[in-house]
Protein backbone atom coordinates (compact mmCIF):
# COMPACT_ATOMS: atom_id res chain seq x y z
CA UNK A 1 0.00 0.00 0.00
CA UNK A 2 2.77 2.38 -0.93
CA UNK A 3 0.42 5.08 -2.21
CA UNK A 4 -1.83 5.16 0.81
CA UNK A 5 -1.96 8.70 2.20
CA UNK A 6 -0.75 9.25 5.73
CA UNK A 7 -2.39 11.35 8.44
CA UNK A 8 0.18 13.97 7.58
CA UNK A 9 -1.36 14.28 4.11
CA UNK A 10 -4.96 14.45 5.32
CA UNK A 11 -5.00 16.39 8.58
CA UNK A 12 -4.12 20.07 9.01
CA UNK A 13 -3.19 19.73 12.68
CA UNK A 14 -1.68 16.70 14.40
CA UNK A 15 -0.69 17.30 17.99
CA UNK A 16 -0.41 15.92 21.46
CA UNK A 17 -0.62 18.13 24.53
CA UNK A 18 -1.04 17.68 28.24
CA UNK A 19 -4.50 18.64 29.42
CA UNK A 20 -3.96 19.76 32.96
CA UNK A 21 -1.71 17.63 35.12
CA UNK A 22 -3.26 14.18 34.70
CA UNK A 23 -4.10 13.75 31.01
CA UNK A 24 -2.61 13.77 27.55
CA UNK A 25 -4.75 14.66 24.54
CA UNK A 26 -4.21 13.68 20.92
CA UNK A 27 -5.92 16.00 18.43
CA UNK A 28 -6.34 15.58 14.69
CA UNK A 29 -7.95 18.52 12.90
CA UNK A 30 -9.16 18.27 9.30
CA UNK A 31 -10.09 21.12 7.00
CA UNK A 32 -12.12 18.89 4.67
CA UNK A 33 -15.00 16.81 5.97
CA UNK A 34 -14.16 14.06 3.45
CA UNK A 35 -10.69 13.66 4.93
CA UNK A 36 -12.12 13.56 8.44
CA UNK A 37 -14.63 10.87 7.47
CA UNK A 38 -12.03 8.89 5.55
CA UNK A 39 -9.75 8.71 8.57
CA UNK A 40 -12.62 8.12 11.00
CA UNK A 41 -13.89 5.19 8.94
CA UNK A 42 -10.51 3.75 8.00
CA UNK A 43 -8.45 0.98 9.49
CA UNK A 44 -6.55 3.67 11.40
CA UNK A 45 -9.49 3.78 13.73
CA UNK A 46 -8.93 0.15 14.64
CA UNK A 47 -8.50 -0.18 18.35
CA UNK A 48 -4.84 -1.08 18.16
CA UNK A 49 -3.86 2.31 16.81
CA UNK A 50 -6.72 4.59 17.66
CA UNK A 51 -6.36 7.75 19.66
CA UNK A 52 -8.91 6.48 22.14
CA UNK A 53 -6.87 3.40 22.90
CA UNK A 54 -3.79 5.51 23.44
CA UNK A 55 -5.79 7.97 25.51
CA UNK A 56 -7.18 5.23 27.69
CA UNK A 57 -3.67 4.05 28.41
CA UNK A 58 -2.50 7.60 29.04
CA UNK A 59 -5.32 8.09 31.48
CA UNK A 60 -4.96 4.70 33.06
CA UNK B 1 -23.73 47.14 23.49
CA UNK B 2 -20.21 48.40 22.82
CA UNK B 3 -17.53 46.46 21.03
CA UNK B 4 -14.49 45.77 23.19
CA UNK B 5 -11.07 45.18 21.67
CA UNK B 6 -8.29 43.23 23.36
CA UNK B 7 -4.64 42.82 22.39
CA UNK B 8 -2.86 39.67 23.57
CA UNK B 9 0.89 39.44 22.87
CA UNK B 10 1.83 36.14 24.52
CA UNK B 11 0.32 32.95 25.87
CA UNK B 12 2.81 32.70 28.73
CA UNK B 13 4.40 36.00 29.65
CA UNK B 14 8.13 35.66 30.25
CA UNK B 15 8.51 32.02 29.20
CA UNK B 16 10.32 33.24 26.09
CA UNK B 17 10.38 36.95 25.17
CA UNK B 18 7.34 38.29 23.27
CA UNK B 19 7.80 39.61 19.73
CA UNK B 20 7.57 43.41 19.82
CA UNK B 21 6.80 44.07 16.12
CA UNK B 22 3.38 42.39 15.97
CA UNK B 23 2.57 43.76 19.45
CA UNK B 24 3.22 47.30 18.27
CA UNK B 25 1.12 46.64 15.16
CA UNK B 26 -1.70 45.66 17.52
CA UNK B 27 -1.18 48.77 19.65
CA UNK B 28 -1.59 50.88 16.51
CA UNK B 29 -5.19 49.60 16.37
CA UNK B 30 -5.80 51.13 19.82
CA UNK B 31 -7.07 48.19 21.84
CA UNK B 32 -9.28 48.82 24.88
CA UNK B 33 -7.30 46.30 26.96
CA UNK B 34 -3.88 44.62 26.89
CA UNK B 35 -4.02 41.18 28.48
CA UNK B 36 -1.66 38.26 29.00
CA UNK B 37 -1.47 35.21 31.16
CA UNK B 38 1.88 34.31 32.72
CA UNK B 39 1.30 30.92 34.24
CA UNK B 40 0.75 27.31 33.46
CA UNK B 41 0.79 23.89 35.03
CA UNK B 42 2.63 22.74 31.87
CA UNK B 43 5.91 23.63 33.57
CA UNK B 44 5.42 20.84 36.12
CA UNK B 45 4.99 20.95 39.88
CA UNK B 46 8.49 22.15 40.82
CA UNK B 47 7.99 25.94 40.51
CA UNK B 48 4.76 25.90 42.54
CA UNK B 49 6.05 23.51 45.18
CA UNK B 50 9.39 25.28 45.63
CA UNK B 51 7.80 28.72 45.08
CA UNK B 52 10.28 29.44 42.33
CA UNK B 53 9.82 30.52 38.76
CA UNK B 54 10.30 28.82 35.41
CA UNK B 55 10.98 31.99 33.43
CA UNK B 56 14.15 34.10 33.63
CA UNK B 57 13.46 37.37 35.45
CA UNK B 58 14.99 39.35 32.56
CA UNK B 59 12.37 38.02 30.12
CA UNK B 60 9.52 38.66 32.53
CA UNK B 61 10.69 42.23 32.83
CA UNK B 62 11.14 42.50 29.05
CA UNK B 63 7.52 41.52 28.44
CA UNK B 64 6.04 43.55 31.31
CA UNK B 65 8.02 46.64 30.31
CA UNK B 66 6.89 46.58 26.67
CA UNK B 67 3.27 45.94 27.66
CA UNK B 68 3.13 48.47 30.50
CA UNK B 69 4.69 51.29 28.48
CA UNK B 70 2.20 50.77 25.63
CA UNK B 71 -0.75 50.40 28.01
CA UNK B 72 0.10 53.65 29.78
CA UNK B 73 0.82 55.44 26.49
CA UNK B 74 -2.61 54.35 25.19
CA UNK B 75 -4.24 54.94 28.58
CA UNK B 76 -5.83 51.46 28.69
CA UNK B 77 -5.84 48.81 31.42
CA UNK B 78 -3.28 46.01 31.43
CA UNK B 79 -4.27 42.68 32.98
CA UNK B 80 -1.71 40.00 33.88
CA UNK B 81 -2.71 36.67 35.39
CA UNK B 82 -0.91 33.78 37.11
CA UNK B 83 2.02 36.06 37.84
CA UNK B 84 5.51 34.60 37.52
CA UNK B 85 4.50 31.15 36.20
CA UNK B 86 2.66 29.91 39.28
CA UNK B 87 0.55 32.77 40.62
CA UNK B 88 1.80 32.40 44.18
CA UNK B 89 1.93 35.44 46.46
CA UNK B 90 5.65 35.66 45.72
CA UNK B 91 4.87 35.83 41.99
CA UNK B 92 2.28 38.59 42.44
CA UNK B 93 4.69 40.67 44.55
CA UNK B 94 7.53 40.09 42.10
CA UNK B 95 5.47 41.31 39.13
CA UNK B 96 4.13 44.28 41.12
CA UNK B 97 7.75 45.19 41.94
CA UNK B 98 8.68 45.00 38.25
CA UNK B 99 5.74 47.27 37.39
CA UNK B 100 6.85 49.81 40.02
CA UNK B 101 10.44 49.56 38.82
CA UNK B 102 9.53 50.12 35.16
CA UNK B 103 7.23 53.01 36.13
CA UNK B 104 10.06 54.64 38.09
CA UNK B 105 12.63 54.09 35.36
CA UNK B 106 10.38 55.64 32.73
CA UNK B 107 8.87 58.31 34.99
CA UNK B 108 5.31 57.10 34.32
CA UNK B 109 2.47 59.29 35.56
CA UNK B 110 0.49 57.88 38.53
CA UNK B 111 -1.81 54.92 37.89
CA UNK B 112 -3.79 52.57 40.09
CA UNK B 113 -2.55 48.98 40.39
CA UNK B 114 -4.52 46.10 41.91
CA UNK B 115 -2.78 42.97 43.11
CA UNK B 116 -4.96 39.90 43.65
CA UNK B 117 -3.55 37.13 45.84
CA UNK B 118 -4.70 33.54 45.44
CA UNK B 119 -2.40 31.46 47.63
CA UNK B 120 -3.99 29.37 50.38
CA UNK B 121 -2.31 27.93 53.45
CA UNK B 122 -2.66 24.26 54.32
CA UNK B 123 -4.47 25.35 57.49
CA UNK B 124 -7.08 27.25 55.47
CA UNK B 125 -7.84 24.19 53.36
CA UNK B 126 -7.78 21.82 56.34
CA UNK B 127 -10.08 24.19 58.24
CA UNK B 128 -12.67 24.03 55.50
CA UNK B 129 -12.34 20.26 55.31
CA UNK B 130 -12.84 19.97 59.07
CA UNK B 131 -15.95 22.15 58.72
CA UNK B 132 -17.35 19.53 56.37
CA UNK B 133 -16.35 20.78 52.91
CA UNK B 134 -15.26 18.02 50.54
CA UNK B 135 -12.20 18.95 48.45
CA UNK B 136 -13.14 16.93 45.43
CA UNK B 137 -10.56 15.20 43.22
CA UNK B 138 -10.51 15.97 39.49
CA UNK B 139 -9.63 13.59 36.67
CA UNK B 140 -10.25 10.48 38.76
CA UNK B 141 -8.20 11.57 41.77
CA UNK B 142 -9.58 10.69 45.18
CA UNK B 143 -10.97 13.50 47.35
CA UNK B 144 -8.37 15.22 49.49
CA UNK B 145 -7.67 14.02 53.01
CA UNK B 146 -5.48 15.46 55.76
CA UNK B 147 -2.56 13.28 54.67
CA UNK B 148 -2.62 14.71 51.15
CA UNK B 149 -2.75 18.27 52.43
CA UNK B 150 0.14 17.41 54.76
CA UNK B 151 2.25 16.32 51.78
CA UNK B 152 1.55 19.63 50.02
CA UNK B 153 4.10 22.42 50.23
CA UNK B 154 2.15 25.13 48.43
CA UNK B 155 -1.42 25.69 47.29
CA UNK B 156 -2.97 28.20 44.90
CA UNK B 157 -6.66 28.68 44.19
CA UNK B 158 -7.54 29.38 40.55
CA UNK B 159 -9.69 32.49 40.26
CA UNK B 160 -12.41 33.12 37.73
CA UNK B 161 -13.22 36.56 36.34
CA UNK B 162 -15.01 37.87 39.45
CA UNK B 163 -12.11 39.35 41.49
CA UNK B 164 -10.47 40.78 38.34
CA UNK B 165 -13.71 42.37 37.16
CA UNK B 166 -14.17 43.91 40.62
CA UNK B 167 -10.63 45.34 40.56
CA UNK B 168 -11.29 46.93 37.16
CA UNK B 169 -14.59 48.36 38.36
CA UNK B 170 -12.84 50.01 41.27
CA UNK B 171 -10.51 51.80 38.88
CA UNK B 172 -7.44 49.59 38.50
CA UNK B 173 -5.42 50.39 35.39
CA UNK B 174 -2.98 47.57 36.01
CA UNK B 175 -4.11 44.24 37.46
CA UNK B 176 -1.54 41.70 38.62
CA UNK B 177 -3.45 38.55 39.48
CA UNK B 178 -2.32 35.39 41.20
CA UNK B 179 -3.35 32.03 39.77
CA UNK B 180 -6.27 32.58 37.42
CA UNK B 181 -8.08 30.67 34.72
CA UNK B 182 -6.44 32.00 31.57
CA UNK B 183 -9.79 32.81 29.98
CA UNK B 184 -10.94 34.74 33.09
CA UNK B 185 -8.43 37.53 32.43
CA UNK B 186 -10.20 38.26 29.15
CA UNK B 187 -13.68 37.59 30.49
CA UNK B 188 -13.37 40.18 33.29
CA UNK B 189 -13.55 43.37 31.16
CA UNK B 190 -16.12 41.79 28.82
CA UNK B 191 -18.42 40.95 31.74
CA UNK B 192 -17.98 44.51 33.03
CA UNK B 193 -19.11 45.72 29.59
CA UNK B 194 -22.34 43.78 30.05
CA UNK B 195 -21.58 40.74 27.90
CA UNK B 196 -22.78 37.27 28.82
CA UNK B 197 -20.45 34.81 30.56
CA UNK B 198 -20.75 32.68 27.39
CA UNK B 199 -19.25 35.37 25.17
CA UNK B 200 -16.82 36.59 27.81
CA UNK B 201 -15.23 33.26 28.77
CA UNK B 202 -15.37 31.87 25.23
CA UNK B 203 -13.50 34.91 23.90
CA UNK B 204 -10.92 34.31 26.60
CA UNK B 205 -10.60 30.65 25.74
CA UNK B 206 -9.94 31.55 22.10
CA UNK B 207 -7.47 34.36 22.80
CA UNK B 208 -5.50 33.19 25.82
CA UNK B 209 -2.55 31.67 23.94
CA UNK B 210 -2.06 34.60 21.52
CA UNK B 211 -0.77 33.48 18.09
CA UNK B 212 -1.30 29.77 18.83
CA UNK B 213 -4.87 30.24 17.53
CA UNK B 214 -3.55 31.32 14.12
CA UNK B 215 -1.67 29.56 11.34
CA UNK B 216 1.04 28.70 10.47
CA UNK B 217 2.37 27.79 13.93
CA UNK B 218 4.17 30.70 15.61
CA UNK B 219 4.56 31.53 19.28
CA UNK B 220 4.77 34.90 21.03
CA UNK B 221 3.11 36.92 18.26
CA UNK B 222 0.19 39.22 19.02
CA UNK B 223 -3.47 38.72 18.20
CA UNK B 224 -6.22 41.33 18.24
CA UNK B 225 -9.78 40.49 19.30
CA UNK B 226 -12.91 42.53 18.63
CA UNK B 227 -15.73 41.26 20.81
CA UNK B 228 -19.40 42.11 21.14
CA UNK B 229 -22.21 39.88 22.38
CA UNK B 230 -22.02 36.50 20.60
CA UNK B 231 -19.61 37.92 18.04
CA UNK B 232 -15.89 37.27 18.52
CA UNK B 233 -13.46 38.24 15.76
CA UNK B 234 -9.79 37.36 16.16
CA UNK B 235 -7.11 38.82 13.88
CA UNK B 236 -3.49 37.72 13.49
CA UNK B 237 -1.06 40.61 13.86
CA UNK B 238 2.03 38.94 12.40
CA UNK B 239 2.32 39.59 8.64
CA UNK B 240 2.88 35.88 7.99
CA UNK B 241 -0.04 34.57 10.04
CA UNK B 242 -3.80 34.27 9.51
CA UNK B 243 -6.60 33.40 11.88
CA UNK B 244 -8.85 30.86 10.13
CA UNK B 245 -11.90 28.81 11.14
CA UNK B 246 -9.64 25.73 11.35
CA UNK B 247 -6.96 27.45 13.43
CA UNK B 248 -9.48 29.04 15.80
CA UNK B 249 -11.55 25.88 16.19
CA UNK B 250 -8.38 23.90 16.72
CA UNK B 251 -7.35 26.22 19.50
CA UNK B 252 -10.76 26.01 21.16
CA UNK B 253 -10.01 22.30 21.70
CA UNK B 254 -6.45 22.89 22.85
CA UNK B 255 -5.24 21.12 25.99
CA UNK B 256 -8.66 19.94 27.09
CA UNK B 257 -9.84 16.45 27.85
CA UNK B 258 -13.34 17.50 26.76
CA UNK B 259 -12.98 19.66 23.63
CA UNK B 260 -16.43 21.18 24.05
CA UNK B 261 -16.27 22.40 27.64
CA UNK B 262 -14.19 25.00 29.40
CA UNK B 263 -14.62 25.03 33.17
CA UNK B 264 -14.25 28.10 35.37
CA UNK B 265 -15.21 28.75 38.98
CA UNK B 266 -18.78 29.78 38.19
CA UNK B 267 -19.66 27.16 35.58
CA UNK B 268 -18.56 26.05 32.14
CA UNK B 269 -18.63 27.25 28.55
CA UNK B 270 -20.46 24.83 26.28
CA UNK B 271 -18.86 24.96 22.82
CA UNK B 272 -21.00 22.23 21.25
CA UNK B 273 -22.90 24.61 18.98
CA UNK B 274 -20.17 27.09 18.07
CA UNK B 275 -19.57 28.19 14.48
CA UNK B 276 -16.43 29.52 12.88
CA UNK B 277 -16.21 31.54 9.68
CA UNK B 278 -13.57 33.47 7.77
CA UNK B 279 -14.28 37.17 8.33
CA UNK B 280 -11.45 38.72 6.32
CA UNK B 281 -8.03 37.61 5.14
CA UNK B 282 -6.48 37.56 8.61
CA UNK B 283 -9.59 37.31 10.79
CA UNK B 284 -11.85 34.45 11.84
CA UNK B 285 -15.19 34.92 13.60
CA UNK B 286 -16.68 32.68 16.29
CA UNK B 287 -20.26 32.61 17.55
CA UNK B 288 -22.68 30.33 19.35
CA UNK B 289 -21.15 29.51 22.74
CA UNK B 290 -23.41 28.81 25.72
CA UNK B 291 -22.64 29.10 29.41
CA UNK B 292 -23.88 26.65 31.98
CA UNK B 293 -23.71 28.17 35.45
CA UNK B 294 -22.93 25.74 38.26
CA UNK B 295 -25.31 25.61 41.19
CA UNK B 296 -22.41 26.30 43.52
CA UNK B 297 -19.09 27.95 42.57
CA UNK B 298 -16.24 25.44 42.53
CA UNK B 299 -12.73 26.86 42.73
CA UNK B 300 -9.92 24.71 41.43
CA UNK B 301 -6.96 24.15 43.74
CA UNK B 302 -3.46 23.36 42.54
CA UNK B 303 -0.95 22.02 45.02
CA UNK B 304 2.55 20.59 44.85
CA UNK B 305 4.64 18.73 47.38
CA UNK B 306 8.25 17.66 47.54
CA UNK B 307 9.09 14.03 46.83
CA UNK B 308 12.85 14.14 47.21
CA UNK B 309 16.24 15.24 45.95
CA UNK B 310 17.13 14.44 42.35
CA UNK B 311 20.40 13.38 40.75
CA UNK B 312 21.06 12.60 37.09
CA UNK B 313 23.66 10.75 35.03
CA UNK B 314 23.95 10.19 31.28
CA UNK B 315 25.09 6.85 29.90
CA UNK B 316 25.62 5.91 26.26
CA UNK B 317 25.33 2.33 25.03
CA UNK B 318 26.89 1.37 21.69
CA UNK B 319 27.54 -2.37 22.06
CA UNK B 320 24.93 -4.14 19.88
CA UNK B 321 24.57 -7.08 22.27
CA UNK B 322 24.00 -4.82 25.28
CA UNK B 323 21.49 -2.75 23.31
CA UNK B 324 19.59 -5.91 22.43
CA UNK B 325 19.60 -6.93 26.08
CA UNK B 326 19.21 -3.50 27.63
CA UNK B 327 16.22 -4.58 29.72
CA UNK B 328 18.31 -7.35 31.24
CA UNK B 329 21.14 -4.90 31.90
CA UNK B 330 18.77 -2.51 33.67
CA UNK B 331 17.20 -5.33 35.66
CA UNK B 332 20.64 -6.52 36.74
CA UNK B 333 21.56 -2.97 37.77
CA UNK B 334 18.32 -2.56 39.71
CA UNK B 335 18.83 -5.85 41.52
CA UNK B 336 22.28 -4.76 42.67
CA UNK B 337 20.84 -1.44 43.85
CA UNK B 338 18.21 -3.23 45.92
CA UNK B 339 20.89 -5.45 47.45
CA UNK B 340 22.86 -2.45 48.60
CA UNK B 341 20.18 0.11 49.45
CA UNK B 342 17.13 -2.02 50.21
CA UNK B 343 13.96 -2.48 48.18
CA UNK B 344 13.00 0.89 46.67
CA UNK B 345 9.47 0.94 48.08
CA UNK B 346 10.72 0.18 51.61
CA UNK B 347 13.89 2.25 51.53
CA UNK B 348 12.41 5.31 49.82
CA UNK B 349 14.37 5.66 46.63
CA UNK B 350 13.42 5.59 42.95
CA UNK B 351 15.54 5.10 39.84
CA UNK B 352 14.24 5.91 36.37
CA UNK B 353 16.13 4.76 33.27
CA UNK B 354 15.00 7.01 30.40
CA UNK B 355 16.14 5.13 27.28
CA UNK B 356 16.33 7.74 24.53
CA UNK B 357 16.52 6.01 21.16
CA UNK B 358 13.94 3.46 22.35
CA UNK B 359 11.13 4.96 24.43
CA UNK B 360 12.70 7.86 26.30
CA UNK B 361 9.98 10.25 25.14
CA UNK B 362 6.79 8.23 25.49
CA UNK B 363 7.80 5.55 27.95
CA UNK B 364 5.22 2.80 28.27
CA UNK B 365 2.91 4.66 25.86
CA UNK B 366 5.34 4.17 22.95
CA UNK B 367 3.43 2.26 20.25
CA UNK B 368 6.41 1.54 17.97
CA UNK B 369 7.82 -1.95 18.53
CA UNK B 370 11.34 -1.88 19.89
CA UNK B 371 13.93 -1.81 17.11
CA UNK B 372 17.61 -2.21 17.53
CA UNK B 373 19.15 1.26 17.24
CA UNK B 374 22.90 1.56 16.80
CA UNK B 375 23.15 3.52 20.01
CA UNK B 376 21.04 4.34 23.06
CA UNK B 377 21.30 7.34 25.34
CA UNK B 378 20.14 6.55 28.84
CA UNK B 379 19.37 9.30 31.30
CA UNK B 380 19.55 7.87 34.79
CA UNK B 381 17.33 9.81 37.20
CA UNK B 382 17.28 9.15 40.93
CA UNK B 383 14.89 10.55 43.52
CA UNK B 384 15.51 10.09 47.23
CA UNK B 385 14.82 12.11 50.38
CA UNK B 386 18.48 12.39 51.28
CA UNK B 387 20.71 14.23 48.80
CA UNK B 388 23.89 12.27 49.54
CA UNK B 389 22.08 8.97 49.23
CA UNK B 390 20.44 10.13 45.98
CA UNK B 391 23.92 10.85 44.62
CA UNK B 392 25.28 7.47 45.66
CA UNK B 393 22.30 5.60 44.26
CA UNK B 394 22.51 7.52 40.99
CA UNK B 395 26.22 6.77 40.64
CA UNK B 396 25.67 3.07 41.16
CA UNK B 397 22.59 3.00 38.90
CA UNK B 398 24.73 4.47 36.10
CA UNK B 399 27.93 2.51 36.71
CA UNK B 400 26.06 -0.75 37.05
CA UNK B 401 25.02 -0.40 33.40
CA UNK B 402 28.74 -0.34 32.69
CA UNK B 403 29.30 -3.46 34.76
CA UNK B 404 26.12 -5.30 33.74
CA UNK B 405 26.72 -9.04 33.68
CA UNK B 406 25.11 -10.38 30.53
CA UNK B 407 25.62 -13.95 29.38
CA UNK B 408 27.40 -13.34 26.09
CA UNK B 409 29.15 -10.03 26.44
CA UNK B 410 32.43 -10.33 24.54
CA UNK B 411 34.07 -7.25 25.91
CA UNK B 412 35.96 -7.21 29.18
CA UNK B 413 36.17 -3.45 29.64
CA UNK B 414 32.59 -2.45 30.36
CA UNK B 415 29.61 -2.09 28.03
CA UNK B 416 28.62 1.53 28.54
CA UNK B 417 30.13 4.91 27.70
CA UNK B 418 29.52 7.52 30.37
CA UNK B 419 29.07 10.91 28.75
CA UNK B 420 30.93 12.25 31.72
CA UNK B 421 31.63 10.32 34.89
CA UNK B 422 29.80 12.75 37.13
CA UNK B 423 26.49 12.94 38.86
CA UNK B 424 24.49 16.01 37.91
CA UNK B 425 22.47 17.84 40.53
CA UNK B 426 18.83 18.18 39.50
CA UNK B 427 16.20 20.40 41.03
CA UNK B 428 14.28 18.62 43.80
CA UNK B 429 11.46 16.40 42.59
CA UNK B 430 7.89 17.53 43.31
CA UNK B 431 4.52 15.96 42.59
CA UNK B 432 1.13 17.49 41.90
CA UNK B 433 -0.68 16.68 45.11
CA UNK B 434 -3.78 18.79 44.49
CA UNK B 435 -5.75 18.80 41.27
CA UNK B 436 -9.03 19.30 43.07
CA UNK B 437 -11.98 21.63 43.39
CA UNK B 438 -13.21 23.38 46.51
CA UNK B 439 -16.89 24.34 46.68
CA UNK B 440 -17.40 27.92 47.92
CA UNK B 441 -20.34 30.23 48.60
CA UNK B 442 -18.89 33.15 46.68
CA UNK B 443 -16.52 32.76 43.73
CA UNK B 444 -14.38 35.63 45.09
CA UNK B 445 -14.12 34.59 48.73
CA UNK B 446 -10.70 32.91 48.52
CA UNK B 447 -8.98 35.88 46.88
CA UNK B 448 -7.48 39.02 48.45
CA UNK B 449 -7.20 42.25 46.49
CA UNK B 450 -4.91 45.15 47.38
CA UNK B 451 -4.93 48.45 45.57
CA UNK B 452 -2.13 51.00 45.38
CA UNK B 453 -1.19 54.01 43.31
CA UNK B 454 2.07 53.64 41.40
CA UNK B 455 3.70 56.98 40.80
CA UNK B 456 6.72 56.76 38.53
CA UNK B 457 7.46 60.46 38.94
CA UNK B 458 7.75 60.64 42.73
CA UNK B 459 10.85 58.52 43.34
CA UNK B 460 12.63 60.13 40.44
CA UNK B 461 12.25 63.51 42.09
CA UNK B 462 13.46 62.14 45.42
Amino acid sequence: MRNMPTLRDLASTIRSKNAGVDHITFDLIFKERSNFERVRDSACSARSASPSSIASRANG
Amino acid sequence: MPEISILCPTGHLGFTPLEPASFRAGCALKPNFIIADSGSCDIGPYPLGADGQASPAAWQRHDLEIMLLEARRLGVPMIIGSASDTGTDRGVRQFADIVRDVAREHGLAPFRMATIFSELTREQVLGRMQAGTVVKGLDGRPDADAGLIGRTDRIVAVMGAEPIAAALRSGAEVVIAGRASDCALFAAPLLNAGMSPATAYYAGKLMKCASFCCEPFMGKESIFGRISEDDIRVTAMHPGQRCTPASLASHAMYERRDPFREYVASGHVDMTGVRYEQWDEKTARATGARFVASTQPMVKLEGAGKVGERRLAIVGIRDPYTIENIDKAMAWARARLAERFGAPEDAGWTVYYHAYGRDGVMGSLEPTPAMRPHELGIVVETVCQDAKRAEEICALAARNLFYARLAEVKGTAGAAALMSDEILVGKPGYEWTLNHVLPVRDASELFRTESTVVDGTSKKAA
